[in-house]
């Protein structure tokens, strides 16, 4: 019985055409020694019966894979009768690269010009006699998935069983062809399968399969190992030629409509262009967070706020109702849902914001973003790819410190570490919202995106700084593979959404949870002191603290608490500030506590200053260093300290 | 034009098949074949492969892990060796 062997590139219609061909006369099964799947089946044409094998899908016969080596071998060992290569029309370049591997390997080769229907509508046009008489096998036209042409397939390929093939012989230039004659040489009179230029040629390729199986020869071996020593590394000219080749072949032979504008290059152009795609990126960032809070704050905010008092007033008239005991009353009201409360009351904005970031990301425009800042980012020492860690910095900096893992170099990888912490996680965004409520109301989102937009330019100047000063190095260069846009998957969005929502709402129930307590505590210490006042052991550590917070506008001693226990968490700010002002209305204290200009700078040294517990014990982690989670803890508080007081003295001379 | 692409690459004057295929004049569809088999060879590796969050990292605010979410290439040290010899 014959036998026909099936190769392709992958996703070339070949398994279609197998089974267009075999119907269910197939079975499958595992080639020797390896996982790769091994289909084979049967058909009958003029009465007679073949066998046909589906070979693995491979781009190359080189040794890259197990795919390719078992189709290579079958092709060279399996002595198939004809070898049936499915080349897709719409993209023949590329497939005929395999084609010429297969010619060069001697094999006796029909063509199947596959999903011709697709390349017709395409507008390709291929020239498949001169093609055909060029490559000097026969080319048959077919659709495998409409089953056009496969009755023609199979009655050339039966025609060709016996035809006489000689391999083909690609002149590689001067210095291989020598080199390819020197190996012919050597392996001539030794006992191997394979066909010599073939091996050769392969040799000079470095194909490890093949070198491993000449090595045994010493001649040979020494042979391999003088090319290694004079560094002549030929593989990338080989494949280069081969191609070449492949454009001498079908010069005037394809006709393919010129720059074919796809729906994500037309978009492309617009959102990554070189002068609009910064601001462009800029301008739905400042979309973003302006729809945060009028969806967020203005629209859901209030729900939440009157369902938070509504419980908390309920749960209040409960224990009252049952004569609890007034700490528990206090504690409940004022610690609880002064504090966790006025956490809580921003899970809509998080809902909202994080709603449209994974939008942008599911549509594919976060990579964009990348792209477009890569050319800034590497002005300040930093490497485009950096700016992942960046994004992901902005939902939590644990996260963002973990995916500098992605940068290899060591160089790019502490600045991004050491920048991280700038780019503003969703536990400062309460902190942003109530501020911005309380003094500017109306200016939302360009304040939030002004916050946001500094933390980005204080990451470069200080990436600049350390490039310039801790880490000089080399630069690394890569190029980036960019999704296509797609519209956003609706599942994947509000899962993304319900985890960030989710993982707030844990840690308002835990951490924030515990610190609001111990300062709850503190803030009733010694006993008989007045709740919450200057006198209780909370008010006299925060009074320590409050004179050193004075030039930067902020010198109460309720602020300079709610800043170090936002050391423990972010979240724990608002916690704190709702949990001290209580019963009042947070924004209504916050605007009788601070000024304008003060709010502004509290918010600057909140956007700068130590990052929370997590993020510096993340940084130790990954820098498998103390020092550097102790320089990231002191640096950070010196420059946001620094850049509230410079806000506030700078600001006080002009308001 | 495989070198070439490499040599590109290494310069930091390319951020995409997109501008390699400008850069070089030829379609983008060739530069991605380029891009591929330059991949295949392992002169370009795929950057913090090693690197995966399994997408469940709380507050990542991507819907995928971010190694996923666009891949970057860089010069392997095959690659790198590869344009110091030439």
């Amino acid at each position: 019985m014959h036998t026909i062997a099936l190769v392709g590139n992958p996703n070339s219609g070949k398994t279609t055409l197998f089974n267009a061909i075999t119907g269910s006369n197939q079975h499958v099964g595992n080639w020797p020694g390896v996982t790769v799947e091994k289909k084979e089946g049967f058909f009958t044409y003029n009465k007679e019966k073949y066998t046909l094998v589906d070979l693995p899908g491979a781009y190359t016969l080189g040794a890259f894979s197990e795919d390719e080596i078992v189709a290579r071998d079958f092709v060279l060992k399996g002595n198939p009768d004809v070898v049936i290569n499915v080349i897709d029309a719409t993209n023949i370049k590329r497939n005929l690269y395999l084609t010429i591997q297969l010619l060069e390997m001697g094999a006796n080769v029909v063509l199947a010009l596959n999903m011709i229907d697709e390349a017709n509508t395409k507008k390709i046009n291929i020239d498949k006699k001169r093609l055909s008489e060029r490559l000097n096998v026969p080319i048959v036209e077919t659709s495998a998935a409409k089953k056009i042409g496969v009755d023609e397939l199979l009655k050339v390929t039966v025609e060709n069983i016996g035809r006489n093939v000689s391999p083909l012989e690609i002149s590689y230039g001067k210095d291989i062809d020598e080199e390819i004659t020197k190996i012919i040489k050597l392996l001539e009179n030794k006992d191997f399968l394979y066909p010599k230029r073939w091996m050769a040629i392969k040799i000079l390729e470095n194909d490890r399969d093949i070198i491993s199986l000449v090595s045994s020869d010493s001649e040979i071996k020494e042979y391999i190992d003088n090319l290694i020593k004079e560094n002549k590394i030929y593989e990338l000219d080989i494949v280069d030629k081969r191609y070449d080749y492949i454009k001498t072949i079908t010069k005037d032979l394809i006709e393919e409509p010129e720059n074919v504008l796809t729906t994500t290059d037309k978009i492309d152009k617009i959102l990554t262009n070189y002068i609009f795609g910064l601001p462009i990126f800029a301008l739905i960032m400042i979309i973003v967070f302006q729809l945060t809070f009028k969806i967020g704050q203005d629209f859901l905010g209030g729900y939440v706020e009157s369902f938070i008092e509504f419980i908390a007033g309920f749960i209040e008239s409960l224990l009252i109702s049952i004569n609890a005991n007034e700490l528990l009353i206090s504690f409940i009201s004022e610690g609880f849902f002064g504090g966790v409360g006025a956490v809580l009351v921003f899970v809509p904005l998080i809902v909202v914001l994080y709603f449209f970031l994974a939008i942008l990301e599911d549509t594919g425009y976060m990579a964009r973003a990348a792209y477009v800042m890569d050319s800034l980012m590497r002005k300040v020492g930093l490497q485009g790819k950096s700016f992942i860690s960046m994004i992901v910095g902005f939902g939590c900096n644990v996260p963002g410190i973990m995916s500098t893992r992605t940068l290899d170099n060591k160089k790019d990888r502490m600045i991004a570490i050491l920048i991280n912490p700038f780019m503003s996680c969703g536990a400062r965004l309460p902190v942003y919202m109530v501020f911005i409520a309380a003094f500017f109301p109306r200016y939302g989102g360009l304040v939030l995106f002004s916050i946001y937009a500094l933390g980005i330019a204080i990451a470069f100047i200080m990436a600049k700084l350390f490039s310039k000063t801790l880490f000089k190095g080399e630069e690394t260069h890569f190029i980036m593979e960019l999704p296509p846009y797609r519209l956003p998957s609706m599942n994947s969005v509000f899962r993304d959404m319900w985890e960030k929502v989710w993982g707030f709402l844990k840690r308002a129930g835990t951490v924030i949870f515990l610190v609001v307590t111990i300062l709850w505590v503190l803030s009733m210490l010694p006993a008989g002191v007045e709740p919450y006042s200057k006198e209780s052991l909370l008010g006299r550590i925060g009074s320590f603290f409050a004179p050193m917070f004075t030039p930067a506008g902020f010198g109460n001693w309720q602020a300079s608490v709610s800043l170090f226990a936002g050391i423990a968490a972010k979240e724990a700010i608002v916690g704190t500030l709702g949990m001290l002002y209580s019963p009042m209305d947070l924004t209504e204290a916050l605007r009788m506590n601070f000024s304008t200009l003060s709010a502004v700078s509290y918010m600057v040294m909140v956007l700068l200053y130590t990052p929370c517990a997590a993020t510096i014990a993340t940084v130790k982690r990954e820098t498998n260093s103390n020092g550097w989670a102790l320089f990231m803890a002191v640096y950070t508080f010196l420059l946001g300290y620094i850049m509230a007081v410079l806000v506030y003295q700078i600001g006080s001379l002009f308001i | 034009m495989l070198k070439e692409c490499l040599k590109l690459i290494s310069e930091g004057s390319v951020k995409s098949t997109k501008d390699i295929a400008n850069k070089l004049n030829i379609s983008e569809m060739e530069a991605n074949q380029f891009i591929e088999q330059l991949k295949q060879m392992d002169y370009l590796k795929k950057d913090g492969s090693e690197f995966s969050c399994g997408g469940k990292c709380f507050g990542c605010n991507l819907s995928n892990c971010p190694t996923n979410s666009f891949m970057t290439f860089s010069l392997s040290e095959k690659g790198k060796f590869y344009l110091k010899k030439l």
